[in-house]
């Protein structure tokens, strides 16, 4: 892999880190909010 | 069932395998037929993902679940997103990068043959044993609805998914897929509107879940910290993740989906967006069950919903016995349904709730005397009527049509997960086996070798059906089978994760390490299983981290020979 291509990889992996951290954040949503249902109906 | 529900199922039979069949007739290579020529876009990898995933017990076993232990399920799934995400660099770019066919074929480049053989060999047996569990679990329940023999039901599911399999290889597997699940939501949503419409006149969807919570089901996050407990939100995040990483790094049936993506980066939204859509799908299917539960308040469900079991307990020599649990049931029902209808005013007594948690206790505890009396009867060591739940009510309060469209999503959802496992089964049978040791003949890459490669690959798809048939035939018959099939995959999957780690994660690790490290950790998952009561979902991270220690220890300490 020459220096333009890791570059691009780079770029790629960056790009693609707001898409993790979405899928995260959304799993961590899921699970206080179900937390929350339990406490709300308690 | 009326003519047209009949119609329904047919029509869908009919269209998955002709539809899986056409295309077939052109001629294939080999990269085409098993990876269908890497070009399928990331949202027909990502639903292709999920269906091979979700078999009919999911659907329908999960629905049951919520019925009788509400939403704390869902905690399973917690580890998912992050699996996904783990996943998106590693496993997804090593093994497209690596242009191999399987994930195993990456170890013999990484490590050695045996250590590719094992772990191949480890994945036949254990996948070709629960392909079978997943077309019989279905299969007993649909043949009770349908009235039919087991063995239509089963050779129903498991001679039309193996036609397309075989003819179609993972194109028609990815594409029937896709509308599989549009078969799937569809009818999950349209029935999630019609059990909401069933609850009576003065009782609201808001009534509804508060009278669920009072019973607990809305109780889906369990922060207790306890290795013996399967559902709690530590084992959910820690085992599960461990779970979902082998399951989605390292089986075949899983691999396989996001190799056939045109690009790595498809591979990877692939994922993610099965990250995003998976606890949502759940949590709909897990409401399904919190509704059937509401509406059950109001109009008395059976005492037991396995028909079949509670007539040979009626009719055996506990028979009184039951009859009594069944007056007692009725009355204590009687109680629950005027308590629930107290609950839910908005000038509600104080007593109401007592009454109600008293009368829901006493209906639970009186199921269970029924499950022990049919236990006796049968002489079954265990017994439940969970996967029953949702089959009856369909049947008894879903109307015409809808109710045809809904059998049809349970065909589909065991479907998509055989045809997914039987693609994976003969896809690792034909790569590590067949071709790897020259069984065709030759070990060159050429055109004319390839072509043999893909008719025997045909072949084998069809080996593999009609072994996932005959095991379903027999564990339909000796249920506690499937528990044992089932607890047998999760003694490898983590020691198998264990091997991939090694090889991804440490550059030092050595093939002696991998292999004797990959047999330790199958006997640490086995000591601990048959030693200590730890929940299952531990049991995966026990083997990788047993595997990655023994593996690593192995490498670093020479050895003389």
């Amino acid at each position: 892999m020459n220096t333009n291509e890791t570059e691009d990889q780079n770029k790629k992996e960056h790009r693609y880190g707001k898409y993790y951290a979405l899928v995260l954040v959304l799993n961590a949503s899921w699970i206080l909010a179900l937390w929350g249902l339990g406490k709300f109906f308690k | 069932m009326i003519l047209i529900d009949w119609a329904i199922v047919v029509a869908y039979l009919l269209y998955v395998v002709i539809d899986g069949l056409r295309g077939s007739s052109q001629p294939q290579k080999l990269d085409n037929f098993l990876l269908a020529g890497r070009s399928l876009p990331w949202w027909a990898v990502g639903l292709s993902i999920m269906a091979t995933q979700m078999s009919a017990i999911t659907l329908v076993g999960t629905t049951g679940q919520a019925y009788s232990s509400g939403l704390r399920f869902i905690q399973f799934y917690f580890g998912l997103p992050l699996a996904m995400v783990l996943l998106c660099f590693t496993a997804v770019p090593f093994f497209h990068r690596a242009r191999v066919f399987t994930a195993y074929e990456y170890l013999e480049r990484r490590f050695d043959t045996r250590t590719r053989t094992l772990t191949s060999f480890i994945f036949l047996i254990t996948r070709g044993l629960s392909c079978g569990v997943i077309i019989a679990a279905p299969a007993v329940i649909l043949s009770i609805i349908l009235g039919w023999d087991e063995r239509w039901t089963v050779l129903a599911m498991g001679f039309s998914t193996t036609l397309y399999t075989m003819f179609g290889g993972t194109k028609a597997v990815a594409w029937a897929d896709v509308k599989q699940m549009a078969v799937i939501v569809s009818g999950v949503l349209v029935t999630m509107f019609v059990i909401v419409h069933q609850l009576p006149p003065d009782v609201s969807w808001f009534g509804a879940l508060q009278i669920a919570a009072v019973s607990g089901k809305l109780q889906a996050v369990d922060t207790h910290f306890d290795l013996h407990e399967t559902y709690t939100l530590w084992s959910g995040l820690l085992g599960g993740l461990f779970l979902m990483l082998a399951y989605f790094g390292c089986d075949q049936s899983q691999v396989q989906r996001y190799l056939s993506a045109r690009s790595v980066d498809e591979g990877r939204v692939s994922l993610l967006f099965n990250g995003l859509a998976k606890i949502p799908l759940q949590l709909m299917i897990l409401f399904m069950g919190i509704f059937v539960f509401a509406v059950y308040q109001f109009e008395r469900p059976p005492m037991v919903f396995q028909k079949v079991a509670a007539q040979r307990a009626l009719a055996g020599p506990y028979g009184d016995e039951f009859s009594k649990l069944n007056a007692r049931y009725e009355s204590e029902f009687n109680s629950r349904q005027l308590a629930a209808h107290d609950l839910i005013k908005p000038d509600a007594p104080s007593t109401a709730k007592t009454e109600y948690i008293r009368a829901n206790t006493e209906i639970d505890s009186i199921r269970r005397q029924a499950s022990e009396v049919i236990q006796k009867t049968t002489g079954e060591t265990k017994f439940s009527d969970v996967n029953y739940i949702f089959p009856t009510f369909i049947t008894q309060r879903i109307p015409h049509g809808l109710l045809g469209w809904l059998i049809a999503a349970i065909f589909a959802a065991a479907m998509s997960a055989v045809a997914g496992e039987l693609n994976a089964l003969s896809t690792a049978t034909t790569i590590d086996f067949y071709r790897r040791f020259g069984w065709s003949g030759s070990l060159e890459q050429s055109e004319k070798n390839d072509e043999k490669i893909l008719r025997a690959s045909r072949w084998i798809t069809a080996f593999w059906g009609c072994v996932a048939c005959t095991v379903a035939m027999n564990v339909a018959r000796l249920g506690s089978l499937i528990e044992v099939v089932n607890k047998l995959g999760s003694y490898f999957y983590g020691s198998i994760l264990g091997v991939f780690v090694l090889a991804v994660c440490f550059p030092m690790a050595k093939s002696r390490g991998a292999f004797y490290g990959l047999m330790a950790g199958i006997a640490t998952v086995a000591l601990v299983a048959h030693t200590t009561t730890v929940s299952f979902l531990w049991y995966n991270l026990v083997g990788c981290v047993a595997v990655v220690m023994v593996g690593l220890t192995l490498s670093l300490v020479p050895i003389k020979t």
